[in-house]
């Protein structure tokens, strides 16, 4: 059976809350807004104002965003005990993206207003939350950091099927230095780059040949 | 092109002698000429990256040639 839920154990379980005494924490809760809804209803579109920090008690939730021909690129999937949208109930902002449940769900509502006011009261609480978005950040620069390799590697790829075609462009042989100056990155990146190549099987290092051993592999990675 | 040209380049001049490469290779290709690190054992040289790697000021290179290997079943002519 179902534990019945408590929004006071609940926010207790949140990084935000942990270590407030009980009796703020049940004030917090007192704000929270129920909100009972049928699979398929939207909760909130993209651009609209942020009302606060979403609880699931349970259910399923999805966060979307819409492409310019309105087809929908699902972002996240969210069940039972999970939070959403705390950006926008920091900032008050728009909402970055759509969401809708996927099934009948008991959900609740943290009020920005609520966020706002415990940030300027409670410094440990300010605190928490800064830590929470420092967090954030280190995670989106990884993400960029990623998404660098990924064009790093595919641009090597690019670089290796024009280098095999033009033979002059081997001159005294290409080295990582030389790619890596080529691409405006770092020779460590351009490693962890032919490394990966190399994972795929497109390419193979036989002593100082870089071969390509699976060009059809190799093109498809450089996207062309 | 003469064989040497596919060995490690180390660029005396970069070179600040702090011998990480030497502790790095796994062959015991490099060694010391007038206090930088140089190639004295080519033949033992696998070719493995390591120094390149390892040396801080950039200053070694591994040429590499770029080239295909012809599979049976590559369909292009
Ligand atoms: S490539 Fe490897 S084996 Fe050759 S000199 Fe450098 S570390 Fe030694
Ligand atoms: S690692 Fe670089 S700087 Fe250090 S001894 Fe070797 S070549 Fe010189």
């Amino acid at each position: 059976m179902r534990q019945p839920f408590s929004v006071v154990n609940y926010l207790g379980q949140l990084g935000y809350f942990a270590g407030q005494p009980p009796a703020t924490l049940e004030r917090i809760a007192e704000t929270a807004i129920p909100k009972p809804t049928e699979a398929g209803e939207t909760l909130f579109l993209e651009g609209d104002p942020c009302v606060g920090l979403w609880m699931i008690e349970y259910g399923r939730v999805k966060i979307y965003k819409l492409n310019p021909q309105g087809q929908e690129h699902i972002l996240r999937i969210l069940g039972d005990n999970e939070t959403f949208n705390e950006i926008g109930a920091l900032d008050g902002g728009a909402n970055p993206a759509n969401a809708a449940t996927l099934s009948d769900s008991m959900l609740w509502v943290l009020p920005t207003q609520t966020f706002r006011e415990l940030i300027l009261k409670d410094n440990a609480f300010a605190a928490r939350v800064i830590q929470m978005l420092a967090r954030r950040v280190r995670g989106l620069v990884s993400q960029i950091e990623d998404l660098t390799l990924y064009s790093v590697t595919v641009r090597v790829a690019r670089l290796l099927l024009k280098q095999v075609d033009d033979p002059a462009l081997s001159g005294t042989g290409v080295t990582r230095a030389a790619l890596a100056a080529h691409l405006a990155t770092t020779p460590q990146t351009i490693s962890t780059a032919l490394r990966e190549l190399e994972t795929t099987g497109a390419i193979r290092f036989d002593r100082h040949h870089i071969q390509i051993v699976d060009e059809a592999l190799l093109r498809s990675i450089a996207m062309l | 092109m003469s064989d040497t040209q596919w060995l490690p380049r180390i660029d005396a001049d970069l070179c600040n002698g702090c011998g990480l490469c030497i502790t790095e290779c796994p062959t015991e290709a490099l060694g010391w000429k007038d206090e930088k690190a140089a190639l004295v054992h080519s033949d033992k040289c696998i070719y493995c990256n390591a120094c390149e790697d390892v040396c801080p000021v950039y200053a070694i290179e591994l040429p590499y040639l770029v080239l295909r290997v012809n599979k049976a079943t590559q369909e292009k002519p």
